[in-house]
């Protein structure tokens, strides 16, 4: 049985870092401004799907790891093999690409300063997060 | 149990040996990919291989998809799925 409250926590979670990001890109769209917190959006959009993963995966009856949370490296195989089933092949391949990207993208942004994070990134990892967000929603 | 160092184990020696090869044929507008002898993480079921450039200024996706192509190569070249290659393991 899930517990209600570790979900809904990790939901919250999700929620948070996902206006975070939003905030920190500003309004899509608009040319004329200068995006300074792109490399944040990165970390905060990835962020964002980890935990809505992990309320999913909580939601499905997968049990975490004894230290609690699934390790990042090995997010996308366990969302692939624990929810192929009730999202499709299709989608859960998807899914393992967008996270197992979005992780690496996160990676660049925070632990290489010399790497160059654009504004393309910054958009491909708020899309990614929001196509994690929209195939493991249950409303 | 974290493992960080030197490639001892003959598995992670085949790896990285494998890994270099791969990255010999990666070249990409004037950016070369690399691994170090200690560049990996041994998590015991589960391999972290680090690649870095050799200089600034890569662009980060193209980074990414570097890797994720390496990685994809890798797993079949040496037949292990349990492995990832990435910019930084945090501690």
């Amino acid at each position: 049985m899930p517990d209600e409250r570790l979900t809904t926590a990790w939901r919250d979670m999700a929620q948070d870092n996902c206006a975070t990001a939003g905030a920190l890109y500003g309004i899509p769209g608009r040319h004329d401004v200068d995006r300074e917190h792109l490399r944040s959006v990165v970390s905060r959009a990835y962020y964002a799907a980890y935990a809505m993963i992990h309320a999913r995966l909580l939601e499905s009856g997968v049990t975490p790891p004894s230290r609690g949370n699934f390790s990042h490296a090995k997010l996308p195989v366990v969302l692939y093999h624990s929810l192929e089933g009730d999202l499709g092949g299709a989608i859960a391949a998807t899914l393992w690409h967008v996270v197992d990207t979005l992780y690496k993208l996160r990676l660049v942004a925070d632990y290489d300063p010399l790497a160059v994070v654009d504004d393309g990134d910054a958009r491909m990892c708020l899309a990614h997060k929001s196509r994690v967000f929209k195939e493991l929603k249950r409303c | 149990m974290l493992k960080v160092g030197v490639a001892a184990n003959t598995k992670i020696v085949r790896m990285i040996a494998t890994l270099r090869e791969l990255l010999k044929k990666q070249s990409q507008n004037g950016v070369t990919l690399s691994v170090a002898d200690d560049g990996y993480v041994d998590e015991g079921s589960w391999i972290y291989l680090i690649v870095k450039p050799d200089k600034p200024g890569i662009r980060a996706y193209e980074y990414v998809e570097r890797l994720n192509d390496l990685e994809a190569e890798l797993r079949t070249m040496v037949g292990d799925n349990n492995l990832t290659v990435v910019p930084a393991v945090p501690d």
